[in-house]
């Protein structure tokens, strides 16, 4: 267990920073992409490819974060209400059912993946599949950050993170 | 299909399975249900779903937002707006309106303006005596402007799923929002008068000039985004990229508050609001793309014909509906999912779909404030350290007065479409 946890606490740890250099990649092509539309009077035509490419990838590394910090967005007020013990089993249950959909993600998006490794990405000598990966790869960060978070809940973690509020800044 | 869907997303949504997630699952469920359409579908529209250029908006905006707050941009905002309103009896419950008024035109979120505001006013408010569920109650609903004023996350999640102009409706946004911030200023003095509170909120306060030119660069940002947006000069995606970039001029170079060692945690914030958003986003895809085959969009819009017969009694009805679904549902994820039915329809009925979104947003705003399931109302009770039991009893006339707002700003189209046709011409 506590080396699954600090396996954990390693893979989410690079599973931020790739997001974070994705984000900044795509950040950073946006900006390019106004600059030269604007200065150059022709904009690029690969930046906005790689803007969204870099994006996808950003989002589904960031999701494991997001488990791991208990910030997807969920309507928490039933397990908040009932018993503790009950609570954290609902908890546990709405766990197992995230494993399951990020395994279904993970073997779609592999299958997707071949399907179009064939295909260039607009404009671009790269094949789709390097976008596409993204949702394997990503699956398996979720995973692992997910079993994370269900042991350190039935390890008694459950109550404590229910007390803090979090800042979702989506809506 | 379409009961299997329902039904399997209302139980994962009670069970407390991630919005997305349950979204997810619910559309593989009616994929196999179903029998003909290939698992397939699951990966290929949620990645479709989100490789969209204007969607990159919101994470820039997210960000923008975020480093404004940390570059300290929030107590000179207050400061220029306790300048301006803080002087008469109540100044300080108007400066909360007017702070977070300001604070809407550089972030998209009505959470992140209850975080970044709520954390400087709600004391300020109790230490000049205004009860302290009171005060949470005025920054819950002021924050609401935060998703009206542009940018706004929900416009443009709008925007995206029903093909409507993002930057018109950005223009469109600021009429509502002008019009629900006025009511709550005239409420909030109203309210002081009445109770006889906030007698005092003109001790401290600086000076017009100073507070403004303390405040100028700081309002750079928003002058960038909208006035790139509203001369047609930007996209909103451009637009929020040059908002980055405005941000960290301000706050790196003139402020100097954001500190290069401060960028890791505003961006790890960044990461993990964006991507708890993009998921919803991307399973909303698959669920919409599922829907819209299955043909309930034209059963519901049937429905809809047989039932109203005006537009003002569908526009009552489509207000009852998203009350509703916005007291239960969090926002994005009602856009997503119910957008591109009602659209639609709303435009059969001859309602013009930038003003049909903004009827749309703000009655989920409403939904922010209201128990069980207010965004806002938790963060502002956050913030205030209360439970959020003790500010419901204060909110019934913030709930009333933007319920009226709400009402004239869908039987005013003018509201919403004076400023759209006044910017892009009609």
């Amino acid at each position: 267990m506590r080396a699954f946890l600090r396996f954990e606490d390693f893979s989410t740890g690079l599973a931020l920073r790739l997001s974070i250099a994705f984000l900044v990649i795509a950040a950073s092509l946006a900006l390019f992409q106004v600059i030269t539309r604007f200065v150059f009077a022709s904009p690029s035509t690969w930046s906005e490819v790689i803007t969204r490419s870099s994006m996808i990838w950003s989002v589904f590394l960031g999701v494991a974060v997001a488990f791991r910090h208990g910030a997807m967005i969920s309507v928490e007020v039933i397990q908040q209400m009932l018993p503790p013990r009950l609570g954290l089993s609902l908890f546990m249950l709405a766990n197992a059912l995230s494993v399951v959909f990020f395994s279904i993600l993970f073997w779609q998006g592999w299958a997707m993946a071949e399907r179009v490794a064939n295909q260039k990405l607009a404009a671009l000598d790269i094949s789709i599949a390097w976008a596409y990966a993204a949702l394997p790869v990503g699956s398996v960060f979720i995973i692992i950050a997910i079993i994370a978070a269900m042991i350190r809940a039935a390890q008694g973690g459950w109550t404590s993170a229910q007390a803090t509020p979090k800042p979702e800044v989506s809506s | 299909m379409n009961a299997a869907l329902g039904l399997s997303l209302a139980i994962l949504f009670l069970l407390g399975v991630p919005i997305a997630v349950a979204i997810g699952l619910a559309s593989v469920i009616g994929i196999e249900v179903q029998g003909r359409l290939p698992l397939l579908l699951v990966a290929q529209r949620m990645f479709t779903g989100i490789d969209s250029f204007p969607l990159m908006a919101i994470p820039l905006f997210i960000l923008a937002g975020n480093l404004m707050s940390a570059g300290g941009i929030s107590y000179r905002l207050v400061e220029l707006a306790k300048s301006m309103v803080g002087g008469i009896q109540g100044g300080l419950a108007c400066s909360c309106v007017l702070t977070c008024m300001m604070f809407a035109s550089v972030s998209g979120s009505s959470v992140a303006t209850t975080f970044a505001i709520g954390a400087i006013l709600i004391p300020a408010m109790v230490k000049h005596g205004y009860p302290a569920p009171m005060a949470a109650s005025i920054q819950a609903s002021s924050a609401e402007l935060g998703v009206l004023i542009p940018p706004s996350i929900p416009l443009i999640l709008y925007g995206v799923s029903t093909d409507t102009s993002i930057g018109k409706l950005f223009v469109a946004g600021l009429g509502p929002g002008l019009l629900v911030a006025t009511l709550l200023m005239v409420l909030v003095l109203v309210i002081c008068r009445v109770r006889g509170i906030g007698m005092n909120d003109g001790d401290d306060r600086a000076s017009i000039a100073r507070a403004a030119y303390s405040a100028t660069p700081a309002l750079l940002v928003p002058v960038v985004i909208l006035g790139g947006i509203y001369s047609g000069i930007f996209t909103p995606t451009e637009a929020s990229a040059a908002a980055v970039a405005t941000a960290l001029i301000v706050g790196l170079g003139i402020y100097r508050e954001l500190k290069f060692s401060m960028l890791p945690d505003i961006l790890k914030q960044t990461v993990i609001s964006t991507s708890a958003i993009m998921i919803i986003i991307a399973a909303a895809s698959l669920f919409s793309f599922l829907i819209t085959r299955s043909g309930l969009p034209n059963e519901v819009a049937a429905w809809f014909k047989d039932m109203f017969e005006s537009r003002i009694a569908f526009l009552l009805a489509v207000n009852v509906l998203l009350l509703i679904v916005g007291m239960f549902i969090e926002t994005s994820a009602a856009i997503l999912v119910l957008a591109p039915i009602l659209a639609p329809i709303a435009v059969a009925y001859g309602v013009d779909p930038v003003h049909f979104g903004l009827i749309i947003v703000v009655n989920l705003a409403l939904g922010m404030i209201t128990p069980p399931l207010g965004v806002n109302l938790f963060a502002a009770a956050a913030v205030a350290k209360l439970p959020v039991e003790k500010i419901i009893p204060h909110l019934v006339w913030f709930v009333l007065t933007v319920f009226g707002a709400l009402m004239i700003i869908t039987y005013v189209p003018a509201i919403s479409l004076w400023p759209v046709d006044f910017v892009f011409g009609k």
